[in-house]
């Protein structure tokens, strides 16, 4: 059974769609079948993969709606063994669509489960913000990862998103566990950010993944032509931070798997 | 007698639910409320459900929806209720909201399923409010940046109060 991850922070800018696509891309080149979903409106993590929306006939707004089963909208990406459910930038349908519905999370949820047996790893993109669309996403998903940049109000958002968690979980029979935070964009020639690191690990403890992503500009000219950063120069910084990412999720969520206990216990 | 397939109109009048709602002038729905039901809205409107309808003999579409307002009590020093109002109360207009307030209900913010109906017409139809509210989340008491302290210190308080927060999701999970 595939696990489902959620990439989730309600702070805008804090690197989740970049670690979704390049996450998936590289769950992807370690050779294990992975799914990208794309429940961020707004189909950057759509863009990313290779897909152009303009030419999708569904997406992941009619699946939410009931009105399409998720194998149907699931498309090949320009990465070998990487999937995607795509949304397209629709006027931010996507998102008033699941708030429209008192189902809430009964279809995403059920399309998940359904289709996880096929995937290694499943991996949801999130919008910036805690709405239905991300609660429902967190109450479907197995692991939370949470992307922070060196960044104060980054941090203070976190517990907000903490307090959410805690509430969704009170309804799953499955609680969502935490995989970890991950540090994103880190500028290693700015000591702010040393220092901010520094401190962070001292109290987030094994809450906090080894990896960290540096500041790389690839990865945003990556995104620029539209793919994963591994596929086009697997050899620099942010692409090889990414693949140990993907091989540390692995063995925290294969780990747990013996101890059946959380990320970072 | 069954003449047709029922999944089929269900479907037709879910689609057609949609569609408008898919067309709706939100800002035009947020005015209405603002000045039909002197809300004062706090959020985004966010639609809840829709269905059709006859009002005054004509073929509408009930729109349900669920907005976020601030209500307050007033209360003497005799601890007796003196009234009920919004915002927009507060901000100067002189009519209260004439809503019966529960016993222990305190200022805050609440959220409100509120009803429209739209005839086909386009013209704006008699609203019903109904004053069901639900319970809002508490996120006092979470660990928030203080102007008053020094960006580092900020941050060590910050990352000790979410790490602890950490700690008790994964011994929750357990």
């Amino acid at each position: 059974m595939g696990k489902i991850i959620c990439v989730c922070s309600q702070k805008g800018g804090t690197g989740k769609t970049t670690t979704a696509v390049n996450l998936a891309a590289s769950l992807a080149l370690l050779e294990k079948k992975t799914l990208l979903v794309d429940c961020d409106p707004q189909g950057n993590a759509t863009s990313g993969v290779g897909v152009n929306k303009n030419r999708l006939t569904c997406d992941l707004n009619q699946v939410i709606d009931g009105r399409a089963a998720m194998a149907r909208i699931i498309c090949p990406t320009v990465v070998a063994g990487l999937e995607i459910a795509p949304a397209r930038f629709n006027g931010a349908t996507l998102r008033r669509t699941f708030n429209s519905r008192n189902v809430d999370t009964v279809h995403l949820q059920t399309a998940l489960d359904r289709i996880a047996s096929a995937y290694d790893y499943i991996v949801v993109d999130t919008a910036s913000a805690l709405d239905r669309l991300t609660t429902g996403v967190l109450t479907a998903a197995d692991w939370l990862l949470v992307p922070l940049p060196c960044q104060i109000y980054a941090l203070e958002s976190m517990a907000l998103l903490f307090h959410t968690v805690r509430r969704v979980r009170q309804k799953q029979t499955s609680p969502v566990k935490l995989a970890g935070v991950l540090v994103t964009m880190f500028n290693n020639a700015d000591e702010a950010d040393h220092c901010f690191l520094e401190m962070i690990a001292e109290r987030f403890a094994n809450g906090l993944l080894r990896t960290v992503i540096p500041h790389d500009r690839a990865l945003e000219k990556a995104a620029d032509t539209a793919k994963p950063l591994a596929i086009i120069d697997a050899g620099c910084d942010g692409a090889r931070a990414y693949l140990r990412l993907a091989a540390e999720m692995m063995k925290i969520i294969n780990n747990s798997g013996q101890s059946g206990l959380g990320g970072f216990k | 007698m069954k003449l047709t397939n029922a999944e089929v109109i269900k479907s037709g009048e879910k689609d057609l639910i949609d569609a408008i709602i898919g067309e709706l002038d939100w800002s035009a729905i947020e005015r209405i409320f603002k000045q039909k039901h002197r809300l004062q809205i706090k959020d985004d409107v966010e639609y809840r459900s829709g269905d059709i309808v006859v009002h005054d003999d004509q073929i509408a579409y009930k729109l349900e929806f669920e907005v976020k307002v601030s209500l307050a009590v007033l209360v003497d020093r005799l601890g007796e209720h003196l009234e009920f109002q919004t915002d927009e109360a507060d901000d100067g207009s002189d009519e209260a909201v004439d809503v019966a307030p529960a016993d222990d209900m305190a200022a805050g913010e609440e959220k409100m399923p509120v009803t429209a109906e739209v005839a086909p017409t386009g013209d704006d139809a008699p609203l019903d409010t109904q004053a069901v509210a639900e319970p809002e989340e508490n996120t006092a008491g979470l660990p928030v940046v203080d102007p008053e302290k020094e960006p580092e210190e900020n941050v060590a308080d910050l990352a000790s109060d979410i790490g602890s927060m950490m700690v008790d999701l994964n011994e929750a999970s357990g």
